[in-house]
């Protein structure tokens, strides 16, 4: 049975925050999240990453749900497809109600489905996925998804968002699994590549292993993510979406 | 708010956020305006090193022109600028100027791609009262200045001062080609190019900067 978290907050200077996280579990092994990054300059980024957010995890569990004839793992990168376009429609739909561009809800979006022994990612924009194996290696599934320039991302609103999209399949027991918008990145991986910085990852998850109490673990990150020490090094709005098993 | 947990983290990313300042030092600049350009650039350089964003992401690069142009400071945070009294002498290597700032930005990227680090678009400020005295290599710049803006390489900024020849800027800097307002100084130039830079180290990922210039510069 998965034990998840899942936290998003804005730095204590910002209004409001502008990502979202949405978990949801099928069964005893099927975890479904999404995790959603609306964009700093979109007029109605939050409730685009809310829309967004809602939308996939709607989509997937209805067409993850085992009792559904047509749920089979092989076909769950198909159904993430289907739930980030499911977002886009919503979206849309959103923009066409309050007829406003549809680039006021610019957000990112991640798509997970994990098993104990499967993991199934779609990715839309700059966030990252990591997963932490039977040895406790810590390794990531996808990267983020950037332009030249740092203030230029791939956002689930352009034009050809769907070309665009990261899927990534894991097949071996994993115990954890991490999704995070960018805003973590700076004091969670390393460059060039990327690589998950290790220390963090390990103590992340031994932590939400020995807290069983949820409101602690969640009281907890929070303290954690607000923190002066976090906060000089990202400056931006902070997702964890966390599962151990 | 509760600080027990206490993990590890890995040391910041920063973005860095490139800026070339390509200052006319020409004879023209004799006497008065000189002496306010090296206040003026003190100050800038205080204006910068005051923000704890903008000092850690700001990489300023520094490219005076008379007769010649040179690089007086390569790329740097505020804190390792080191400005020596500029002196005004000679003609003006305009055109040079804009093409060895190019090339510098160029060189920069290549450094910052190797090293996996992100960076916001670079911008260069071009400062002149006068007109390139070099014709031919002035259409080079030219030409490089367009390649570059249509391949989203780096904007160029053209600020005239007193006689400058705005029509020459505009080709260099399109729409990005203003006037120094009279009534303002080089220092209230340089406030909005500092204010421009903390913004920009300020900035998130997905974020377009909209430089706000006031009443300090006129559009052309």
């Amino acid at each position: 049975m998965w034990r998840t978290i899942g936290l998003s907050v804005a730095p204590p200077i910002k209004p409001v925050c502008q990502d979202a996280n949405r978990w949801q579990s099928l069964d005893a092994d099927t975890l479904l999240m999404t995790v959603a990054d609306g964009a700093g300059t979109a007029a109605r980024a939050k409730i685009g990453a809310d829309v967004a957010s809602r939308a996939a995890l709607d989509y997937m569990t209805e067409h993850a749900d085992a009792t559904n004839p047509l749920n089979r793992p092989e076909r769950w990168p198909i159904v993430l497809h289907g739930a980030l376009e499911s977002a886009i429609v919503a979206l849309r739909t959103e923009a066409e109600k309050h007829s406003v561009p549809l680039d006021h809800y610019a957000t990112t979006l991640i798509g997970v489905i994990a098993t104990p022994d499967l993991v199934v990612v779609a990715q839309v924009g700059d966030g990252m996925v990591f997963i932490v194996d039977t040895e406790g290696a810590i390794l990531r599934l996808t990267i983020p998804q950037r332009g030249e320039y740092s203030n230029e991302t791939c956002m689930l609103t352009s034009l050809f968002a769907l070309d665009n999209i990261q899927t990534a399949v894991w097949q071996e027991p994993i115990t954890g699994i991490a999704a995070m918008t960018d805003g973590l990145l700076p004091i969670t991986t390393t460059l060039p590549f990327y690589k998950p910085y290790s220390p963090f990852f390990t103590n992340l998850f031994t932590f939400l292993r020995n807290t069983e109490d949820r409101e602690e673990a969640h009281r907890k990150l929070k303290g954690f993510l607000l923190s002066d020490r976090v906060q000089n090094g990202t400056g931006d709005d902070l997702t964890l979406l966390l599962a151990v098993l | 708010m509760d600080y027990e947990l206490d993990l590890p983290i890995a040391d910041p990313h920063e973005q860095r956020v490139p800026c070339v300042l390509l200052l006319d030092v020409s004879s023209s600049m004799i006497g008065e305006p000189i002496r306010q350009l090296n206040d003026a650039l003190q100050l800038f350089k205080q204006d910068l090193i005051s923000d704890a964003l903008a000092s850690k992401r700001a990489e300023v690069a520094v490219i005076t022109f008379d007769s010649q142009p040179t690089l007086i400071q390569d790329f740097t945070r505020v804190s390792g600028l080191h400005l020596p009294p500029l002196e005004a002498r000679g003609s003006t290597a305009m055109g040079e100027a804009i093409l060895m700032g190019l090339e510098e930005i160029e060189i920069r990227k290549e450094l910052y791609r190797s090293q996996g680090v992100q960076y916001t678009r670079p911008w260069i400020f071009l400062l002149t009262d006068g007109a390139p005295s070099n014709g031919s290599a002035f259409e080079v710049a030219v030409q490089q200045a367009a390649d570059a803006f249509r391949q989203n390489k780096v904007l160029i900024f053209g600020i005239g001062v007193g006689a400058a020849n705005m029509e020459n800027l505009q080709r260099v800097s399109g729409d990005l080609t203003f006037k120094l307002n009279p009534s303002f100084s080089f220092a209230d130039f340089f406030r909005f190019v500092s204010a421009s830079l903390r913004s920009a180290s300020a900035s998130k990922p997905g974020e377009q900067l909209r430089l706000n210039p006031g009443e300090i510069l006129i559009k052309m």
